[in-house]
């Protein structure tokens, strides 16, 4: 087998595929690029976030007025409030507090106890809001159109007004959902008003817990009197009848929260204002004093985000996939939950309490990560005063990442599926070229191997490197085909270029005798005339097998029947000798065989046939002619024992001129014989074909002929 | 007074075999090397007989167009083809232009000359028979041989397009009805050196032809394949 058929083979179109693969590396290598940058550009905001920090403590350096500001008093528990970011909404939800939970206050016998509340609060827009999270086996909600207000589990809260009158909300919850807030007299059970307090102003939503309930609420902050004085108690009430079992303070033990108001460290002023200079609004500065309790604080960690809005249009569901995709493949695998993230912050400022300038790095979700620098103010004699806490989100340099990501993402799958496309056309376009100049190269030469045109057609026009090719081939083809008509022609132009020095000859050659010859020349005479006689048949035959396609077109087929047709002609092959020794055999069932067909042009293939085999058989061995019917096809077989045809003449034994004698032996052959068999095979409708015997060694051609449908 | 041959060849050497041959029999000779010389020697006199090459020169066609021009001035003038195109079609449109014969070279002169003497005959019978319609004919069943002008005739009609060579296959043939001629012996009837079996056969093929033109049915002439061909009455 040729070595060729053994190496891979790719297709055009495989190759373009294979090549387009390699326009991948291109996204890769920008997302590398801008992972890089990323990195440098972290870095950068670490360094420039140490940078503030030191300005900043340099700022409060000594400032121990400003951390000190708020007086503190032992009979009065101080709850701070937290600085809320993004959207703060009284929904029951959590949210916003995420932040703040390890920062909640716990009341009642324990953190665990059953009966216990914690307290968050925090502060935006100049509102207070709350989130009191209870634990409560059984939480009894207030009936509509009681007149009492404390049968029912509520919340209580006292605000001393800046004349020192006390305002006396209840906060209880008719279902889940929005609360009912009730200005009350004295007694916390009547009413002062006919109607709650409007929601726009104060509002409190609860929401039923599994160990309990949660209670969101928020209000103004012109609520408060100028030390931000308030009470807060929890009324659990589960007896049947209605009665309080107990009642929560901030201050465990008393139940009278008129003379035990908590107060609320909001943040300093002057620190604030300090610090509102340095707000970025993509960082947020705090500064804790030595309790790491919020003193003041600017800013946000994550800029606000905008509500995902769902993909409209086909490319923005392109663009979609392509972002899910991109999430996929630029996300940070493993991320800790906010509760470890708090973890993390409140480990950094003890860190910070300690006097040590610290930095930290957590990620806080799947494309953002928090970048914390904390830094110790301490007074001259080197006292803590504070921590100064600065947060930066890294959402705005992975959301520059990421749209970089995306613009490349977008920009490379649109140019790979552009490039794609065009090289997919364009070896579609060139393939289907090629394609069709194979074909016609194919169909250019017909089964027996003559050429059918003098030019190819198709690409001929064409500029590039396949029409250059299909000029060339077409000019082979050209040359070919004049070569083709020239051996087309030469037998007749050999016999019109001969027979006439040949005529001359041979009738000079009889007026010669005319003339008188002297005795003993005339057999010289004789001899000459039989060479030219020779010469005159080998012409003949020349002509005769290069005309023959013409002069079959004369012929027509009539109803022959070949058995009777093969039987007298070995009949007279097989002539009554001396010896009485078969030439021929034939062998066939006594049955008529009827082709169309020309019987002398039959007779002519078995003339060359039986000439061949004569030629070619063993000695004294007798040719076996032998015709059987299969199916709508007869079979014409020719047998004769001696040397079998080498294997690679066998495939064009049948082509003009092909012979399988050596030079000089015997008599003039010029490869004919054959190829009147299969001209005149295929002009009856059939083919021929030769095969090698082995036991014993011979040669047989078959003819098949169809069988002629009476 | 001796025929007057007219030869139209434009090899020398040919030409003067032929002229030899033909004048060493009586004739006399006027021998032309090309085509328009030829026709203006023969428009000023008529000749008895015209022997053409068709090839002449580089004009494959001269032969041919000479005996159109020829035919045009004598309709009865006959003409003998003499050439190396043999091919069928050749043959066919020669005798269709009103070539009396078509052989094809290389010829015996000895056949040459019989051909010639046939159709000088031929020509002069017709003109006689013509007028008298008196000359020898021999029956075969129901095929009639006028033997002096080499006519056939089948069921009494005459088969049209006949060549001398034709009629002297079937006048072969007919000699002994029923006994198979061989391809050897048939090939004495086509006056060339060398004939090939499949030679035999075609001229076979033109005369059953011809005659299943006249009757459809035709089939006395037998093949005996392997061999030669038969005569066989019906």
């Amino acid at each position: 087998m040729n070595s060729s058929n053994k190496r891979l083979r790719f297709r055009f179109n495989t190759q373009v595929l294979v090549f387009a693969l390699v326009l991948i590396s291109i996204p890769w290598l920008s997302y590398r690029f801008v992972a890089e940058t990323r990195v440098f550009m972290i870095e950068g905001q670490t360094q420039a976030q140490e940078q503030l920090a030191r300005g900043i403590v340099t700022l409060f350096q000594g400032r121990d007025d400003l951390l000190a500001e708020l007086p503190y008093l032992d009979s009065q528990q101080v709850v701070f409030s937290h600085p809320l970011i993004g959207t703060a909404k009284v929904d029951g939800y959590t949210n916003e507090w995420l932040d703040y939970q390890l920062f909640a206050k716990y009341f009642g016998a324990g953190e665990d106890s059953e009966d216990g509340y914690s307290l968050l609060l925090g502060e935006k827009d100049d509102r207070i809001y709350g989130l009191v999270r209870i634990q409560d086996d059984k939480t009894v909600l207030r009936v509509k159109g009681t007149s009492r207000l404390d049968v029912s589990d509520h919340l209580r809260l006292t605000l001393p007004d800046r004349n020192g009158n006390k305002r006396r909300l209840v906060m209880v919850a008719t279902a889940s959902g929005a609360m009912e807030v009730w200005y009350v007299k004295d007694d916390w059970s009547t009413a002062q008003y006919v109607r709650p307090s409007s929601s726009f102003i104060i509002q409190a939503v609860m929401r039923p817990l599994v160990d309990g309930y949660l209670v969101e609420f928020a209000l103004p902050n012109y609520f408060l009197n100028q030390r931000q004085e308030f009470g807060l108690a929890v009324a659990d009430v589960d007896s049947e009848d209605g009665t309080m079992r107990h009642l929560k303070t901030l201050v465990g033990a008393d139940t009278t929260i008129e003379s035990h108001f908590n107060l609320l460290a909001m943040r300093a002023p002057e620190a604030n204002r300090i610090l509102s200079s340095l707000s970025r609004s993509d960082s947020q500065v705090v500064i804790y004093d030595n309790h790491l309790q919020v003193r003041a604080s600017v800013g946000q960690v994550s800029p606000v985000t905008s509500e995902k809005i769902k993909p409209q249009g086909i490319l923005e569901r392109i663009q979609s996939w392509l972002n899910k995709g991109l999430d996929w493949f630029i996300a940070i695998p493993a991320y800790l939950n906010p509760v470890q993230a708090a973890s993390q912050e409140r480990d950094l400022l003890n860190r910070a309490l300690d006097k040590k300038f610290v930095s930290g790095r957590w990620h806080k979700g799947p494309t953002e990560q928090i970048l914390a620098v904390a830094a110790p103010i301490v007074d001259q004699e080197g006292e803590l005063l504070g921590v100064v806490l600065i947060k930066q989100s890294t959402a705005q340099i992975l959301g520059l990442q990421r749209r970089a990501m995306e613009n490349i993402a977008l920009l490379s799958f649109s140019t790979m599926l552009t490039i794609l496309l065009v090289l997919l056309l364009f070896s579609w376009r060139q393939a289907m070229r090629i394609r069709r100049l194979g074909k016609e190269a194919q169909h250019i030469v017909d089964p027996d191997g003559r050429l059918r045109t003098n030019r190819l057609y198709n690409e001929i026009r064409a500029g590039d490197e396949i029409g250059d090719l299909a000029r060339s081939f077409s000019g082979v083809v050209a040359r070919l085909h004049e070569h083709q008509a020239f051996m087309n022609t030469m037998p007749r132009t050999l016999r019109h270029e001969v027979n006439n020095p040949l005529n001359a000859a041979m009738t000079s050659l009889e007026n010669l005798q005319m003339h008188g010859v002297i005795e003993g020349q005339q057999r010289y005479i004789d001899s000459t005339q039989r060479g030219l006689v020779k010469i005159s048949g080998i012409v003949e035959k020349l002509a005769d097998a290069a005309n023959l396609e013409e002069a079959l077109h004369e012929d027509e087929l009539e109803p022959i029947n070949l058995y009777h047709l093969l039987k007298t002609y070995v009949h007279h092959q097989n002539p009554g000798t001396v010896e009485d020794v078969e030439d021929v055999m034939f062998e066939a069932e006594n049955q008529a065989i009827y082709v169309a067909g020309v019987d002398y042009r039959i007779e002519q293939l078995l003339d060359k046939l039986l000439d061949n085999a004569r030629d070619f058989r063993t000695s004294g061995s007798i040719i076996t002619l032998r015709l059987y019917q299969q199916d709508y096809d007869c079979y014409l077989e020719v047998e004769n024992s001696g040397p079998t045809i080498p294997e690679g003449l066998l495939a064009g034994l049948f082509n003009s001129m092909v012979s399988a004698r050596a030079a000089g032996a015997g008599h003039a052959h010029f490869g004919l014989g054959l190829y009147v068999v299969r001209l005149i095979s295929q002009f009856h409708g059939g083919s021929v074909s030769a095969h090698n015997l082995t036991r014993p060694e011979g040669v047989m051609f078959r003819i098949r002929l169809p069988i002629l449908l009476v | 007074m001796a025929k007057h041959i007219i030869i139209v060849e434009d090899d020398q050497d040919q030409r003067d075999n032929y002229q030899f041959a033909l004048e060493q029999r009586g004739y006399q000779v006027t021998a032309y090397a090309g085509k328009d010389e030829a026709e203006s020697g023969i428009k000023l006199q008529r000749p008895d007989l015209v022997i053409l090459d068709i090839i002449m020169h580089d004009n494959i066609d001269a032969g041919f167009q000479l005996c159109a021009a020829l035919l045009k001035i004598h309709p009865e003038l006959p003409v003998l083809f003499l050439t190396e195109r043999i091919g069928e079609i050749d043959r066919i449109l020669g005798l269709r232009m009103g070539a009396w014969d078509y052989q094809p070279k290389p010829v015996s002169l000895d056949f040459l000359a019989e051909k010639v003497a046939t159709l000088v005959r031929l020509s002069d019978i017709r003109v006689v028979s013509a007028e008298t319609n008196d000359q020898k004919v021999k029956d075969i069943g129901h095929l009639q041989l006028l033997e002096e002008s080499r006519q056939a005739k089948w069921q009494g009609q005459e088969i049209l397009g006949l060549t001398l060579t034709e009629f002297r296959m079937i006048e072969a043939l007919t000699r002994r009805p029923g006994n198979i001629l061989t391809y050897d012996t048939l090939a004495q009837a086509t006056h060339q050196h060398y004939v090939s079996n499949n030679t035999i056969s075609t001229h076979i093929r033109n005369i059953k032809r011809k005659i299943k033109l006249i009757d459809a049915g035709f089939d006395s002439i037998k093949s005996e394949y392997g061999m030669g061909y038969r005569w066989s009455e019906r």
